[in-house]
């Protein structure tokens, strides 16, 4: 169990003249942080305890190569053969013009720099494509066999480590159940105040702070595999 | 006027680089070299280094820089220029992300002997147990991009001891290394095999010292590609029986006596034989004896999923050039970090 936290200390001229503004401000950005920070320990958790396979089905002579459908579904076959479930149901087909179902799916994590690469892979099919946009993460970005990619620019990468010196991205895939984040009762997320004269001996800053408590796992490394791609083009 | 929050501390520089944990981050840090500044050195030493951060936009320190305030040769004059001025010298690189690289200029590699364990040719300034990404590795391709720690280090090159390349068609010939912290941001991390043998309790060798992140009790679980041989293990779990920092290998309870031979794929394989061989951690395995009292397999210290390189943090580079000082140096640190 680990415990993180973040706190902001406000000087008492802006109590005085705006306090309840700022105080609602940087109530957000403490709760923002939180479930941001809550998604970076992930990240290292996958980046760092999970074994990746190089891509080798692009064309960019690279090892690992850009991301190919042969190699997405050589993931598939790794977390079907492991008896793992898919994480997301199926989106039925729908009358809509340009767009098709989407068969359940297990999950894919990939950076932001990945996304024009994501759009050439074969057989991929884009969010806008999709039979519905009812519930999608802004955050989605494709569809590409059996797995719903979702892109962040904070995603993990490790730069100039390829074969050819370039930047390598790891990409996590999974299924149900493969981690988990485990919280305490009654402390998941804290978002407190602390008052002027509790903070300052002369009663001068107030404080607002964050804290949670969690503990990371990979509960079955069966259902979760992922790829090491590099960029098509250098990045 | 805004807060600052300023930190500091002392060390006795053993000659190798110093890696110092900024909790709250940092926007400036200076160290300096108190022992060597009231001689006169013979040799440019460096006496005084200063880091400025992103907050500083253009006038930030790239990786591996910043500003150096050294002797004249055996007078006590000051010179300041930059770390990366001709002749350039190892300075600061501060590190705020996991995966974490200490960016540093690639450095060449000469040769790479196809014996066991290989034997790497480089000018370097790498220090044993430093952990390298190594790439391009002309005519080893089928390790480019594996990380390996290194050990019996001269200026002149070291050992792999987790590399056994007498059965490798040739030796590398050219190259490049990069240096990544000893940890990844959660341990136990996933590690690169580079050997299983063929016995009723396999002996597993990885790139790096498996002690470091691995004890006895705890589970692997392997993702061995065809391109290895040994695929019939691939996707296995088995226990840990026994670690070897000395030969970097666990033994596990997976019986690979009929297994096919593991063997690295071939050089001229790459780039689309499929890399690496690899274990993750799949949680522990203790066991208490009710007849002998003991309790193996576990270890508090070491448990699965624990927090492992801290970040952010400051590296400090060793040598009588560079901040960390030479040995026996003191250095004086510290950190500011402002509010706005």
């Amino acid at each position: 169990m680990e415990i993180y936290a973040k706190s902001i200390v406000t000087n008492e001229q802006v109590i005085l003249y705006e306090n309840s503004k700022t105080l609602t401000k940087f109530t957000a950005l403490l709760g923002q942080w939180l479930r941001e920070k809550e998604d970076l320990l992930m990240r290292d958790l996958f980046s760092s305890s999970v074994s990746y396979i190089n891509a080798t089905g692009g064309l960019n002579g690279d090892q690992p190569s850009n991301i190919s459908l042969n190699d997405v579904n050589n993931i598939e076959n790794i977390l079907l053969g492991n008896d793992a479930r898919s994480m997301l149901t199926n989106l039925e087909a729908s009358r809509e013009i340009g767009t098709a179902g989407v068969r359940d799916a297990f999950i894919a994590l990939a950076n932001t720099n990945l996304s024009s690469d994501l759009q050439k892979v074969q057989g991929v099919l884009l969010k806008s494509a999709y039979p519905t946009q009812e519930g999608l993460r802004p955050e989605e970005y494709c569809s590409i066999s059996r797995f719903r990619f979702f892109v962040s620019s904070k995603a993990a990468k490790i730069p100039g480590v390829s074969m050819l010196g370039r930047t390598v991205y790891t990409i996590p895939m999974y299924g149900l159940e493969a981690a988990a984040k485990i919280e305490q009762n009654n402390y998941t997320a804290v978002i407190g105040y602390r008052p002027p004269w509790v903070v300052s001996s002369v009663a001068q800053n107030s404080q607002l702070y964050a804290k949670f408590a969690i503990a990371r796992a990979i509960t079955n490394q069966n259902w979760i595999s992922g790829l090491n791609v590099t960029t098509f083009q250098p990045s | 006027m805004p807060f600052t929050i300023i930190t500091g501390g002392s060390f006795t520089s053993t000659g190798a680089g110093v890696k110092i944990p900024m909790p709250s981050s940092a926007d400036y840090f200076v160290s300096t070299n108190i022992t060597q500044m009231p001689l006169a050195p013979a040799t440019a030493v460096v006496i005084r280094g200063e880091w400025y951060g992103s907050k500083f936009g253009v006038g930030a320190t790239a990786a591996n820089d910043g500003i150096r305030w050294k002797k004249t040769n055996s007078t006590n004059a000051i010179n300041i220029d930059t770390f990366a001025t001709s002749t350039a010298s190892n300075g600061f690189t501060y590190v705020n992300s996991a995966p974490v690289i200490e960016a540093q200029a690639a450095n060449a590699i000469t040769a790479i002997t196809a014996a066991s364990p290989a034997l790497v040719s480089q000018t370097n300034t790498y220090s044993a147990d430093d952990v390298l990404y190594l790439y391009n590795t002309t005519g080893m391709l089928q390790i480019a991009g594996m990380p390996f720690q290194i050990s019996t280090v001269s200026g002149s090159g070291y050992t792999l001891i987790g590399l056994r390349a007498a059965g490798f068609a040739a030796a590398a010939t050219a190259g490049f290394t990069r240096r990544v912290s000893k940890f990844n941001a959660v341990e136990p991390e996933f590690l690169y095999i580079t050997e299983i043998t063929k016995a009723t309790q396999a002996v597993v060798r990885t790139s790096v010292d498996p002690t470091n992140h691995y004890v006895v009790g705890m589970k692997i679980h392997f993702s061995v590609p065809a391109s290895f041989g040994m695929y019939e293990i691939n996707q296995l779990t088995g226990k840990i029986l026994a670690v070897s920092s000395a030969n970097y290998t666990v033994t596990v309870d997976i019986d690979t006596t009929a297994f096919t031979t593991f063997a690295f794929p071939a050089s001229t394989a790459s780039p689309t034989a499929q890399l690496f061989a690899t274990y993750a951690p799949a949680g522990s395995s203790t066991q208490f004896d009710p007849v002998t009292l003991v309790q193996t397999g576990y270890d508090f210290r070491m448990q699965p999923f624990r927090s492992g390189e801290f970040v952010p943090y400051i590296f400090l580079s060793g040598g009588a050039q560079s901040p960390a000082g030479a040995a026996a140096d003191v250095i004086n640190w510290e950190a500011f970090k402002f509010e706005n």
